[in-house]
């Protein structure tokens, strides 16, 4: 009987799974409508504006596709993508550790709120002035600009979690043995992954905005570098083609990586709606 | 020769920011005997519970505890969200760093004694109803074959079928087992279905009011004797008097 219901249970797993990716592709649809819309608007800013405010969708669209052709774009791209990834890696490695900290310290959540405000409160241009002063126009400036601007919100994400989580877990854990540590890695890190990923998707967004930003102030290459270049050419239908493509990039990695990582974890969340239903 | 207590709690006491919630607690649980720990709302028996299981630290007096393993029922299910039914099971066994392969053989075995299906095993808690949910909870506390079991009001928030269906589950397991443990009900019907002697607490918490033996034992008593023993307690008893005369606004 035993042997039988766990390959039950393994089929249902799989079943399970599967129905998680097409429920996941099925939304895209909604994402479709929403870009539909989107380009309607567009089109009808063009219309009335003209090409020179406002160049077509198709046109920005053929940019990009022009400009994909040519292996020089993906570089840029990369560069850019590899700038934020490794200063959004950076800011999760740093942001997560200071919020498990001060989620359990109530002291030290005290001592950083200040700190907190002020960092959140300066904006990410006076860090990029900073940081080319202190860093030269390199990979620096850019990795510190997104470090200062996305590390608060991973910690303050995290601390959050770690403060939220249910007292009644722990004593339940404590009962059964589990020591701090084991009661973290088993209850309260689990609880807090689930409240995360807003701040992680955030974070991510900042890292990619200011990043693009960075890169064009201190014209230190990467779709910012060619942002740039095309404002010097008032070629408009370019920088907007650079813009859709830093977008595209954002969103391809956040519903790419974060999203189905997040949906495998949330699977309790939505196991009580029926099937196709979005919140 | 008599066997010495499984629990002993000795002059235990217990304040809350300098109030002080228990004082002067003595209870001596028997081995294979379950005791049930009555009081009116508000007077302390969880925290009591809480205590001489080790969730909370002795401030005040001496616990000594002769079972190997203990589990607890909370009135809450204390489930985790994000786990399936049968990963809430195996919760403890995981604590215990026994390898999966074999938690699978213990979860499926426990979740047999509280009559919950293979199918539900693979269920999230919001997926299941009340009572699949304090079945899970009872597996949980099950799994690792406790020898010494806190009921902390474990079926309080269920309703009256369902209430009996759980006792039943754990009075039949406990007679099966030989396990012993502490029952914290503020139900005097539940405390005289359960328990093999009923312990009654002072209402402020200070002390221990008195000790009532409960005829035969849980399992083999008839619902008429039950009834009838209830009523009578309740009725005449003067351990009793107080039992539902509670405004917990006015504790001091």
């Amino acid at each position: 009987m035993t042997g039988s219901t766990i390959s039950n249970a393994m089929t249902r797993a799989l079943v399970d799974r599967g129905a998680r990716a097409l429920k996941f592709i099925w939304g895209g649809w909604a994402g479709l409508a929403s870009f539909a819309l989107f380009c309607a608007v567009w089109q009808a800013g063009f219309e009335t504006y003209g090409a020179f405010i406002l160049p077509a969708p198709l046109e920005v669209f053929s940019t990009v596709f022009g400009l994909l052709h040519i292996p020089e774009t993906w570089a840029l791209a990369l560069t850019t993508a590899k700038r934020a990834g490794e200063s959004f890696l950076l800011a999760v490695l740093v942001g997560v550790t200071l919020g498990v900290i001060s989620g359990h310290a109530p002291a030290v959540m005290r001592l950083q709120k200040p700190l907190l405000t002020v960092l959140l409160g300066v904006p990410p241009v006076a860090w990029i002035v900073l940081a080319m002063i202190w860093f030269g126009g390199g990979d620096g400036t850019v990795i510190v600009t997104v470090l200062v601007a996305a590390t608060p919100i991973v910690l303050v994400g995290t601390a959050e979690g770690i403060l939220s989580r249910d007292r009644g877990l722990d004593a339940m854990g404590q009962l059964y043995g589990a020591g701090p540590i084991r009661r973290f890695t088993t209850l309260s890190w689990r609880h807090t992954l689930s409240h995360l990923f807003p701040s992680l998707i955030l974070a991510l967004a900042t890292g990619f905005k200011v990043a693009v930003m960075a890169e064009l102030l201190a014209n230190s290459g990467g779709i910012g570098g060619a942002l740039s270049d095309a404002r010097t050419n008032f070629d408009i239908a370019e920088a907007l083609a650079w813009v859709v493509m830093s977008v595209g990039l954002l969103i391809g990695i956040e519903y790419g990586l974060i999203h189905p990582f997040r949906a495998e974890l949330d699977r309790w969340k939505t196991a009580a709606q029926p099937w196709g239903v979005k919140k | 020769m008599t066997l010495k207590p499984v629990l002993q709690l000795s002059n235990l006491g217990h304040a809350y920011l300098g109030r002080k919630v228990l004082a002067d607690i003595n209870v001596t649980v028997e081995s294979g005997e379950v005791l049930a720990l009555v009081g009116p709302s508000g007077c302390g028996k969880s925290t009591l519970a809480h205590i001489s299981s080790g969730i909370l630290q002795v401030h005040e007096g001496a616990i000594e505890r002769r079972y190997k393993r203990h589990a607890m029922i909370f009135q809450d299910t204390r489930l985790m969200p994000w786990a399936t039914a049968a990963e809430n099971i195996a919760y403890p066994l995981r604590l215990a760093r026994i390898p999966r392969r074999q938690r699978r053989a213990h979860v499926l075995e426990a979740a047999q004694k509280v009559h919950l299906l293979p199918d539900d095993l693979i269920k999230f808690p919001v997926e299941l109803s009340g009572g699949m949910q304090q079945r899970t909870a009872i597996a949980r506390a099950l799994v690792a074959h406790p020898d010494f079991v806190y009921y902390d009001e474990p079926f309080t928030a269920l309703d009256v079928a369902l209430k009996r269906r759980m006792q039943d589950l754990v009075i039949s397991n406990a007679i099966a087992t030989k396990t012993a443990g502490l029952f914290i009900t503020h139900d005097l019907n539940e405390a005289a279905r359960v328990a093999h002697r009923i312990v009654v607490l002072q209402a402020n918490g200070h002390g221990i009011l008195g000790t009532r033996q409960v005829p035969g034992s849980p399992g083999s008593r008839s619902d008429e004797t039950l009834a009838e023993w209830v009523r009578d307690a309740l009725r005449n008893d003067p351990l009793f008097a107080q039992i539902f005369d509670v405004d917990e606004r006015a504790i001091t």
